[in-house]
C-alpha cells in the first residue's frame, strides 16, 4: 500500500523520538517534525499519523490534552508518558538488535576475505 | 501488566468515548488539513491547488477515521490467535510428548477436581433457597459422644416462641412409612415437619402449594402431604394432576397438596426425604421424646454467634422452668453450611476433605513437575529456534508468552481430560452411600458449575506453574553462541540440570507423602478387618419388617413375629432364628442412670447403646453369656423389667461390683427401672468399630417399637435362603413389606466406619498408587534424558576403556542421589501431613515407623529401577554410533 512506504512499527519510533525531543506537540507539528528529522527520506502519508497516535493512546504511551495553537485554534497536544519513554528505549534497542542480526547474517553468508 | 492496563483503557474508552473518538479525530484531522493547506498557499500555491494537494497528501480521511476507531479495538485477539496457532503447531509436531504430558496432567487435574466436588457438596454449595446464609441448624450436643441429638417438640415451641434472633424456626424429623396409592408403592423416607417448615426455608411449591403456618398439628385436620420432586417423578410418573390425589401413608389417608421444586435437595442427617407431612404424632407433647432437628432463619443482621448466645440463655431458663425434664445440654447452633451432614460431623468431613484435597493437589503438583521436566528437556532442544526468533526481533517477554501459550494449551488438553476423569470419578463417588435398603445417607457429589470453574482455574494455574520456569529457562539464550554451534553446547547448561534436579527431588518427596498416607490407610484396613466384632457375621441372613406400620396392633404383631419365627426355624438349612429391634452390630442410644450404689447419678446420665432382643438372640448371633443368664420367654411378660448388659456397660455402671441384681433406669422414665439378670461379652457396633460401646439388651416382646429384624443363622450361604424366607413370611401375611433382606455381613460392612475406612483406602490408596507411578515415570524420564545428553561423554569413556558397570554406576549415581534428597525431604513433609489422617486410622499411629520405612524402601527400589533401565541401555550403546550421531 501507498501508506506503508516506511517499515511498519518505525512510525511509532519516529513519533516517540519526536515527542521525546519536543515535549508537547499537536498532530500537524509532529508531521512536520518527522519530515524534518527524516529529511523527507521517509514519506509519510500524513493522515496515517492519527491512527498511530490513537493506538499509542490505547497502549498508554502518550497522553493527549486540548490546548490552543499560536493562532488561537483548538488542537490536541500529545506528550509522552512514562510507559512511552520506556517503549522508546525498547524500540530503539530492538531496532539495533534487528539491525545487528541482519548485519551478522549478511556477514556469515558472505565470508569476508582476509588478506 | 501492560496488557491488562491496555485492556482496561480500551474497555473504558469503549464504554465512555466511542462516539468521542470519532469527533475528536475528525476535528484534529480537519485542523491538520487546514494548516497544511495554509502552508502550501504560503509556499505559493493557488487556493484550489493547495486544497487538492493538502487532501491528497493527507490521505483518505474516512478510512483513517475507521482505523482510529480500530486502534481501540481488539487487536490482542489477533495476537492470541497467532499464539494459539503457533502453540498448536508446536504441539502437533511432537505428538508423543503432547500425549504423555496431557495424560499426566489429566490425571492430576481430574483427581483434584473429583476431590473438589466433595468439598463443593459439603462445604461450598449454598442451600438451594433464597438467602441461604441466614439458615441455621440447631441440635442438642451429647456431652459423652459429642454427637448431636434431637429436641422435643415442646422444647422446639419454647425456643421458637422465646428467641429474639430468628425470623422463623422450624422443626423436622426423619421417618419411614409405607406409601400406598401411588404408581410405585413401598416404604418411603418421610420428613415430619412443623407447619412453617417451607416458610422458614422460603421454598415455594413447584406444583400446588406447601403447608400453611396454621396447618396442623391438630388431629382433626385433614392430613395433607407434599411430594418431593423426586417422589413425584418416580412414584407418580410426574402426573401434572397429582394435586388432590389421596394416598395412604401406613394406615392414614393423606391428600397430596403440592410438589417441591426440583432444586430443593433438603437433607436431614444426610437423608433426603421423599415426602413431607405436618407432624401430628402422639409424641408432640412429650418433653422426653427428643427426635426433632431444628432449622431456623436468622433475622437480617443477626450473626450465628449472637443466635448461639441467645439460645444458650434460653436453655438455662428452660432448665429452671422444667427441672424434672431431661438435663438440658448445650445446643449446637451452626450455620447450615457448617453443619453438613450434621453438626459435629461437619468438622470431620472438613478434615477429610482437606486431607484428600491436599493429597490430590500433591498428585497435580507431581504432574506439573513431570511436565515441567519434559518442557525443560524439550526447551533445550529448541534453543536454536528460540535464538533464531530472538535474532529476528522477538523480545524475551514475547518468546515467553509464546512458550506459555503452548503450555496453557497443553494444560487445557489436560483440563479436558481431567474433566472426563473427574466425571467418571464423581460418578463413582456419588454411588457411595450409607444405606440399609430404604434409608439412604448420601451427599450430592456431582459436577456443578463450581466444580467446572475449579477445573478451569486449576487448568490455567497448572499451565502457568508447569510452564513458567521452563519458559524462563528456554528463552535465556545467548544469540551468537546458540546459533553458532548448532545449539549443542547449550544443552549442557547448568541451570537446566539444576532445574530438573530440583523437580525430581520435589517429585520424590511428594510421592513419598502420598504413598505414606496410602500405607496408613491400607494398614487401617488390615487392622479393621482383623478386629473381632464379637458376634457372628457370616451365615446370617437379616430381614427388616415393620408390621405396626402396616396397621397391625401389638397383639397381631406379636403373633406375626412368633408365627414367622416358628415357620422360618422349621425351614431346611436354618439353624436358628431370632427377632431383634436392630440387627446385631447396630443399636439405638439412650441416657441411663443407676440405682443400687452405681456410678451414674440421675443428674448426669450416660449414653449407652441399646437393642431389644428375643431369647434366641445371643445364641443365634453367637454372643457368649458370661454371668447370670440370657432372656427367657417370661421376661417379656408384665412384671419387673429385666436387662442383660455387656461387660463394658457393667464396668461403666457398677465399677468393680457385681452387676447381677442391680438396677438402672432410662433417664426419661425413672419410675421404671431395669434389673440386670446377665452379663454378655462385649461386641462392637458397625457404626464405629474403634470403640467398645456399653450395650444394654432389653426383652424384645416387652415393648414393640417401629421395625424389627429377624436374624437367621443358616447352614451354608445365607442368600440361598432368601426366597424360602420370603415365602414363609408371605404365608403369614401376603401383603407384608420386606424393607430389606441381606446378609449381616453386608449390613455391618456397608454401614458406618468400615465403609469410611474402605472409601479412604480406595481413594487415598489410588492417590498413593498414582504418586508411585508418577514418581517412577518422572525419575525414568529425567535419568533417560540426562543419559541421552551424556551419550557422547559415555561413548568417549567407553572408547577410553571404561567398562559398562562403571558407566551404569555413573548414570545411576545421580538419580539415586536425587532420590535420597527427595526421600529425606518427603519424610519431613509426610510427618507434617499425616496428623490429618489420625481421626480416620484404625489402630495405627499417624507416624507408624513400619509404614514410613516400607514406603521409603518401596520408593527407593522403584527409583533404582527407573534409573537402572536407561543407564544400562546407555552403557550397552555402540560408542561409535553415539559419536557419529551428531
Amino acid at each position: 500500500m501507498h501508506r506503508d512506504q516506511i517499515p511498519p512499527g518505525t512510525l511509532y519510533l519516529l513519533i516517540l523520538t519526536t515527542l521525546a525531543r519536543d515535549h508537547e506537540l499537536h498532530g500537524f507539528e509532529i508531521a512536520r517534525s518527522i519530515q524534518s528529522i527524516s529529511e523527507d527520506v521517509l514519506t509519510v502519508e500524513e493522515g496515517s499519523l492519527y491512527p498511530a497516535l490513537q493506538r499509542m493512546l490505547a497502549r498508554g504511551w502518550v497522553r493527549a490534552t486540548w490546548g490552543t495553537t499560536a493562532e488561537n485554534r483548538r488542537a490536541r497536544y500529545y506528550r509522552l508518558t512514562r510507559a512511552g519513554r520506556k517503549q522508546l528505549t525498547a524500540e530503539v534497542s530492538q531496532f539495533q538488535r534487528v539491525f545487528a542480526a541482519i548485519t551478522r547474517v549478511i556477514e556469515t553468508d558472505e565470508p569476508v576475505e582476509t588478506a | 501488566m501492560g496488557f491488562f492496563r491496555t485492556l482496561a483503557r480500551r474497555l473504558w474508552t469503549r464504554v465512555r468515548r466511542e462516539q468521542q473518538v470519532d469527533s475528536i479525530v475528525d476535528e484534529e484531522m480537519q485542523l491538520h488539513v487546514a494548516l497544511l493547506e495554509r502552508q502550501l498557499r504560503e509556499d505559493g500555491m493557488s487556493a484550489d491547488e493547495a486544497r487538492l494537494t493538502a487532501h491528497r497528501t493527507f490521505g483518505n480521511a474516512l478510512k483513517l477515521r475507521e482505523e482510529c476507531r480500530d486502534a481501540w479495538g481488539w487487536t490482542w485477539l489477533d495476537d492470541l490467535r497467532r499464539d494459539v496457532r503457533f502453540g498448536v503447531r508446536a504441539l502437533t509436531r511432537t505428538p508423543g510428548f503432547t500425549a504423555t504430558a496431557a495424560l499426566v496432567l489429566s490425571i492430576g487435574i481430574g483427581g483434584t477436581t473429583a476431590m473438589f466436588s466433595i468439598a463443593s457438596a459439603f462445604l461450598v454449595r449454598p442451600f438451594p433457597a433464597p438467602d441461604p446464609e441466614q439458615l441455621v441448624v440447631v441440635a442438642q450436643r451429647d456431652e459423652h459422644t459429642q454427637t448431636p441429638h434431637g429436641l422435643s417438640y415442646s422444647e422446639y415451641l419454647d425456643y421458637r416462641d422465646q428467641n429474639q434472633v430468628f425470623e422463623g424456626l422450624a422443626a423436622h424429623r426423619n421417618g419411614v412409612e409405607i406409601l400406598a396409592g401411588s404408581g410405585a408403592d413401598g416404604p418411603a423416607v418421610m420428613q415430619h415437619v412443623s407447619p412453617d417448615f417451607f416458610e422458614v426455608l422460603r421454598v415455594g411449591a413447584a406444583l400446588g402449594r406447601t403447608f400453611l403456618s396454621g396447618e396442623g398439628p391438630r388431629r382433626d385436620d385433614a392430613p395433607v402431604i407434599v411430594l418431593s420432586h423426586r417422589a413425584w417423578q418416580n412414584r407418580f410418573g410426574a402426573d401434572p394432576s397429582v394435586v388432590g390425589r389421596v394416598v395412604r401413608l401406613d394406615t392414614t389417608a393423606h391428600t397430596v397438596i403440592g410438589v417441591t421444586p426440583e432444586c430443593l435437595t433438603f437433607k436431614n442427617y444426610g437423608v433426603t426425604p421423599e415426602l413431607y407431612v405436618v407432624d401430628r404424632s402422639d409424641g408432640l407433647t412429650n418433653r422426653r421424646q427428643e427426635t426433632f432437628s431444628l432449622i431456623g432463619r436468622l433475622r437480617p443482621g443477626v450473626t450465628v454467634a449472637a443466635a448461639r448466645a441467645n439460645l444458650s440463655v434460653l436453655t438455662t431458663a428452660l432448665g429452671t422452668e422444667y427441672p424434672d425434664s431431661m438435663e438440658h445440654s448445650e445446643l449446637w447452633v451452626e450455620a447450615e453450611r457448617r453443619a453438613r451432614p450434621w453438626p459435629g460431623l461437619a468438622r470431620t468431613v472438613a478434615l477429610m476433605t482437606t486431607l484428600v484435597m491436599t493429597l490430590a493437589s500433591l498428585v497435580l503438583l507431581i504432574a506439573c513437575a513431570i511436565v515441567a521436566t519434559l518442557l525443560v528437556a524439550r526447551g533445550i532442544a529448541r534453543q536454536r529456534e528460540m535464538a533464531l526468533r530472538a535474532g529476528l526481533g522477538a523480545t524475551r517477554p514475547r518468546l515467553i508468552r509464546q512458550l506459555m501459550s503452548e503450555t496453557v494449551l497443553l494444560a487445557m488438553l489436560g483440563g479436558i481430560g481431567g474433566a472426563l476423569v473427574a466425571l467418571w470419578a464423581t460418578e463413582l463417588l456419588s454411588t457411595f452411600a450409607i444405606t440399609d435398603g430404604v434409608v439412604r445417607m448420601a451427599y450430592d457429589v456431582r459436577m456443578d458449575w463450581r466444580v467446572f470453574a475449579f477445573t478451569a482455574v486449576a487448568t490455567t494455574l497448572t499451565g502457568l506453574v508447569a510452564g513458567f520456569a521452563p519458559a524462563l529457562r528456554t528463552t535465556r539464550v545467548d544469540l551468537t553462541h546458540a546459533i553458532g554451534d548448532g545449539g549443542r553446547r547449550a544443552s549442557g547448561g547448568g541451570t537446566g540440570q539444576r532445574l530438573t534436579s530440583g523437580l525430581v527431588v520435589a517429585q520424590v518427596a511428594m510421592s513419598l507423602v502420598l504413598v505414606v498416607c496410602a500405607g496408613l490407610f491400607v494398614r487401617s484396613g488390615q487392622n479393621a478387618a482383623a478386629i473381632d466384632l464379637g458376634f457372628r457375621t457370616d451365615e446370617l441372613l437379616t430381614v427388616w419388617v415393620d408390621p405396626l406400620a402396616q396397621g397391625y396392633d401389638t397383639e397381631q404383631a406379636l403373633r406375626f413375629f412368633r408365627d414367622v419365627r416358628t415357620e422360618v426355624v422349621a425351614l431346611p438349612g436354618v439353624r436358628s432364628a431370632s427377632w431383634a429391634r436392630f440387627p446385631s452390630g447396630f443399636a439405638g442410644s439412650r441416657n441411663v442412670a443407676t440405682l443400687d450404689g452405681g456410678a451414674i447419678p440421675e443428674t448426669a446420665p450416660v449414653s449407652v447403646s441399646w437393642n431389644r432382643v428375643d431369647p434366641a438372640f445371643f445364641d443365634t448371633v453367637d454372643i457368649p453369656v458370661l454371668r447370670g443368664r440370657g432372656f427367657r420367654d417370661e421376661d417379656s411378660a408384665d412384671g419387673p423389667s429385666v436387662a442383660v448388659i455387656s461387660e463394658t456397660a457393667a464396668r461403666w455402671l457398677w465399677p468393680e461390683q457385681d452387676p447381677l441384681g442391680k438396677r438402672f433406669f432410662d433417664a426419661s422414665a425413672p419410675e421404671r427401672p431395669f434389673r440386670v439378670i446377665g452379663v454378655v461379652a462385649d461386641t462392637r457396633l458397625g457404626t464405629n468399630i474403634k470403640r467398645v460401646p456399653a450395650l444394654v439388651f432389653l426383652p424384645f416382646g416387652r415393648q414393640l417399637s417401629r421395625s424389627a429384624t429377624l436374624q437367621i443363622h443358616t447352614d451354608g450361604p445365607p442368600m440361598a435362603l432368601v426366597s424360602a424366607v420370603t415365602d414363609a413370611m408371605r404365608r403369614r401375611d401376603p401383603s407384608v413389606t420386606l424393607f430389606s433382606i441381606a446378609t449381616l455381613d453386608q449390613f455391618v460392612y456397608d454401614i458406618g466406619s468400615l465403609k469410611l475406612v474402605r472409601l479412604g483406602i480406595t481413594v487415598i490408596g489410588a492417590f498413593g498408587a498414582l504418586g508411585l507411578v508418577l514418581a517412577a515415570v518422572g525419575l525414568y524420564g529425567v535419568v533417560a534424558y540426562s543419559v541421552s545428553q551424556r551419550r557422547q561423554e559415555f561413548a568417549i569413556r567407553t572408547a577410553l576403556g571404561a567398562n559398562a558397570g562403571g558407566i551404569v554406576r555413573l548414570a545411576v549415581g545421580r538419580g539415586l542421589r536425587l532420590t535420597g534428597f527427595g526421600l529425606a525431604l518427603g519424610f519431613l513433609a509426610a510427618a507434617g501431613v499425616t496428623p490429618l489422617t489420625t481421626g480416620f486410622l484404625v489402630n495405627v499411629d499417624s507416624t507408624d515407623p513400619v509404614v514410613f520405612g516400607v514406603t521409603g524402601l518401596l520408593l527407593a527400589s522403584v527409583a533404582l529401577l527407573a534409573c537402572l533401565v536407561p543407564s544400562r541401555q546407555a552403557a550397552k550403546a555402540d560408542p561409535l554410533a553415539a559419536l557419529n550421531a551428531e
